[in-house]
């Protein structure tokens, strides 16, 4: 696929394009102190000249000063809401004439474009295909938005504190799934971004565009942005004998330890981009004639999570930390192929007392080489 | 069939034809089902997921006959809110049906083996489908043992069935109590106990077990002393369900869903997680 | 050999209890055991009574009963062939009975002299930790069966 090199002032036109055919244009933004992604309109609306800073526990924004546009790495919203909303009904039951009807509500999202799609989030997408589209029962509704959707995927320039996608084989550079894909250059007066098309869809887009080729330099220039990004990855998770490693600390002490720190707000699991857990609210009207029911993200760390009747199975928090832990990084492989981590760090940024897998991952290992 | 967004997750409606009242909690719905009907088949050891109007879902084992197409048939215990609100429909009124969902008991491989059923309480239900099979198919099996442990005798399920279970000659049905009441005649002590009563071979023969967690785990040890190999007993799990089709994550036990990796598992697969705490 | 002893040695010998137990073991059992028939609702032991023997089930079905005033007999266990033996009340002081226990088929059972049993045990520590080790087996699973009961777990949990 030939690559394009594309001014920055011209990045409103590729917007205009995009929003062609009546599609909903989602990009990042700045919202309430972090960048989320919702509908854009402009360039004026992406966070120009901002990037965020994560720590254990921490995030803030700052100013990048050099009016770059993707120069933040992943806020808390993740491409997942796009395609698993955190709700919708999932029928209507009403009384006819004595006899109760159930249907499911119509629903068509249309096409809709996401901007600034990091590598974490596409192979997090790839997983929860998996879970969703690649089995014996299809979500449709999942079906449908993934086919409607147009990914611009660009690649990270520089890596955040809790970043370990080099870890899980997951970026920083953009290989698949897209539709277009930018990378974001910058060198002294010079601002432009490599654009190239993954889809016929994509390429159909950049013939619009009517961008020139870019340029050897130029395309070196874009593989030093992304080998720029590799090298600044600080943070690692051994993935080596990752399974079994989690499957033999079952009954370790080590989640007692966790559980000391862990609140149990189920935040990494809201943040995670492929937590797909969900759980079902019924409603009915006061007469009785109608009832919803609706599904909603869940948390494996609520206590309902694991509700039989009498009790929770997993009723300390330790237990559900394991559980989310040892189901990411061990039971994944054995239910869908791949580990269920991507290494956005986002659970480390969002954890209200910064546990970190990382380290976590670490400790446990500390514990199965001792007892070998 | 409808193509929406979430056509799984979308009930058919059910007329109940009859409410059978099996003990002080437990009774059983007969529901009127259409051939052709989503679900018109089922595996013994499959369940279904059970709309109650308003109050939401439970995943209910279907314990009627896979040979009676227009009938479909589930024993429920009113224990939580969908079950309690189930309890008060009477003969007439509407449910939702999801499934059948689930791997259920695998019976063409214990076909010419000897076949021990031990059963705990409302764990009776799950299995009676595949008692009718092997009722059904007799000739096609060796020994066949029933032993069924209920709290009390007032708690035992499908009573005029169990008597006629036990009038027959090529069927050996043992029930015993937690607590016996004044007038049992019968066993009293864990089921467990009928289980080294069995004649059974135990090179050849195949174990089938439901009930509480801790009754079955006591039994397949029970069924281990006897000889028995973890590969030929098989067990069915619960846990919470909200979707039966293993996209809510809430069954999960272990790397295992137990919606549709299960609910039946070979004790093998899961014999090294059975005894871990909270997982 | 008389003739009912070889009578009694098949019994045992066909009995679990005699198990693994080697042929001298077996013999000095012989000597103090007495096969005893007992017709539906006949009593095998009454509470409060001397445990003057305990009983090898060859054949029927035993219930242990704890008699409540006001409540009547309550059955806590049925026994039968499997089970393998009755009674462990002689083992202890004041080798009396805790439990009645009755009949509740045609029952057949091998009554073992408890007097004579455990100074043999006493006498030959060997045969003793034999007839020990046989009799902990069974009562360990009779613990565990009953403390299992002991949680209820068939009943609706609020």
């Amino acid at each position: 696929m030939s690559i394009y090199r594309l001014e920055h002032e011209d990045l409103s036109h590729l917007l205009e394009l995009l929003a062609q055919g009546g599609r909903r244009l989602v990009g990042p933004t700045a919202r309430d102190g972090t960048i989320v992604l919702d509908d854009v309109q402009s360039v004026n609306e992406l966070p120009v000249g901002l990037r965020d800073q994560h720590s254990q526990g921490g995030y803030r924004l700052e100013a990048s000063e050099d009016g770059s546009v993707f120069a933040f790495n992943v806020g808390p919203v993740s491409l997942k809401r796009f395609l698993f909303p955190p709700e919708r009904v999932l029928f209507r039951t009403r009384r006819v004439q004595g006899h109760l009807e159930a249907e499911a509500p119509e629903r068509n999202d249309g096409p809709i474009a996401v901007i600034g799609v990091r590598a974490c989030d596409l192979a997090a997408m790839a997983i929860q295909d998996r879970v969703f589209i690649g089995d014996a029962y299809r979500d449709e509704g999942y079906a449908a938005r993934r086919e409607q959707l147009f990914i611009v995927a660009v690649n990270c320039a520089s890596a955040g504190h809790n970043c370990f996608c080099t870890s899980m084989g997951t970026g920083p550079e953009v290989t698949e799934n897209y539709d277009l894909l930018l990378t974001e250059v910058m060198e002294k007066a010079d601002h432009y971004f490599l654009v190239q098309a993954g889809t016929t869809e994509g390429a159909a887009i950049t013939t619009s565009l009517g961008a020139p080729a870019a340029t050897t330099e130029e395309m070196a220039s874009g593989r030093a942005v992304v080998e720029g990004a590799r090298a600044s990855v600080e943070k690692k998770l051994d993935t080596k004998g990752i399974k079994s490693v989690l499957y033999q600390c079952a009954e370790s002490n080590h989640w007692e330890e966790v559980a000391k720190r862990c609140l149990s707000c189920g935040n990494c699991t809201m943040v995670c981009p492929t937590c797909f857990c969900s759980t079902v609210v019924d409603t009915t009207d006061l007469a009785g004639e109608f009832a919803e029911r609706s599904q909603v993200w869940d948390s494996c760390f609520t206590a309902e999570y694991s509700q039989m009747h009498g009790g929770a199975v997993r009723e300390t928090t330790g237990a559900r930390y394991r559980q989310w832990m040892t189901h990411k990084l061990a039971g994944w492989h054995d239910q869908f192929g791949s580990s269920g981590c991507v290494g956005c760090g986002r659970c480390i940024t969002w954890c209200p007392t910064g546990i970190d897998i990382t380290e976590e991952v670490k400790g446990l290992r500390v514990l199965t080489e001792t007892t070998v | 069939m409808y193509t929406g967004e979430t056509a799984t997750m979308v009930p058919t409606i059910h007329q109940i034809d009859r409410v059978i009242h099996e003990t002080q909690d437990t009774f059983t719905l007969e529901l009127h089902h259409s051939v052709g009907e989503r679900g018109a088949v089922f595996r013994p050891g499959q369940f279904n997921m059970i709309y109650a109007f308003g109050a939401g879902e439970a995943a209910i084992s279907i314990s009627g006959s896979p040979h009676e197409p227009d009938r479909l048939t589930h024993t429920v215990r009113a224990v939580g809110t969908v079950t309690k609100a189930l309890a008060t429909l009477k003969a007439g009124d509407e449910i939702g049906v999801r499934g059948p969902f689930g791997k259920g008991w695998p019976m063409d491989a214990a076909r010419g083996h000897d076949i021990v059923i031990v059963a705990g309480g409302i764990g009776l239900a799950p299995l009676r489908p595949l008692i009718y099979e092997i009722i059904r198919d007799r000739g096609q099996f060796g020994n066949v043992a029933l032993l069924y442990g209920a709290r009390s005798p007032e708690d035992i399920l499908y009573e005029q069935e169990m008597r006629e279970w036990r009038s027959r000659l090529d069927l050996e049905v043992i029930v015993t109590v937690d607590r016996a009441s004044a007038g049992w005649h019968g066993c009293v002590g864990m089921v467990t106990k009928l289980i080294p009563k069995t004649p059974f071979n135990p090179y050849r023969a195949i174990a089938y077990v439901c009930g509480p967690e801790i009754m079955m785990s006591y039994s397949i040890r029970e069924l281990k002393k006897q000889g028995l190999s973890e590969d030929s007993i098989f067990l069915s799990m619960e846990r919470n369900m909200k979707c039966a089709i293993g996209h809510c994550g809430h069954c999960q036990f272990g790397p295992h869903f137990v919606c549709k990796d299960g609910p039946v598992f070979r004790y093998k697969k899961i014999q090294k997680i059975m005894d871990i705490r909270e997982l | 050999m008389m003739n009912g002893d070889s009578m009694i040695k098949r019994l045992l010998e066909s009995h679990t209890f005699a198990d693994q137990l080697i042929p001298a073991h077996i013999d000095t059992l012989v000597g103090l055991a007495e096969p005893q028939s007992y017709e539906v609702g006949d009593y095998l032991t009454r509470t409060g009574k001397p445990a003057n023997h305990c009983y090898l089930i060859c054949c029927g079905q035993v219930t242990i009963e704890l008699y409540e005033p006001g409540r009547g007999p309550r059955a806590v266990e049925t026994l039968s062939p499997a089970d393998s033996i009755l009674g462990c009340s002689w083992l202890v002081k004041p080798y009396t009975w805790c439990f009645d226990s009755r009949a509740i088929e045609p029952t057949q059972t091998l009554a073992l002299d408890t007097k004579a049993l455990r100074s043999a045990c006493e006498t030959d520590h060997e045969f003793g930790y034999q007839v020990l080790m046989k009799f902990v087996t069974v009562y360990a699973e009779r613990l565990r069966t009953s403390r299992i009961q002991l949680t209820d777990m068939y009943s609706a949990k609020e």
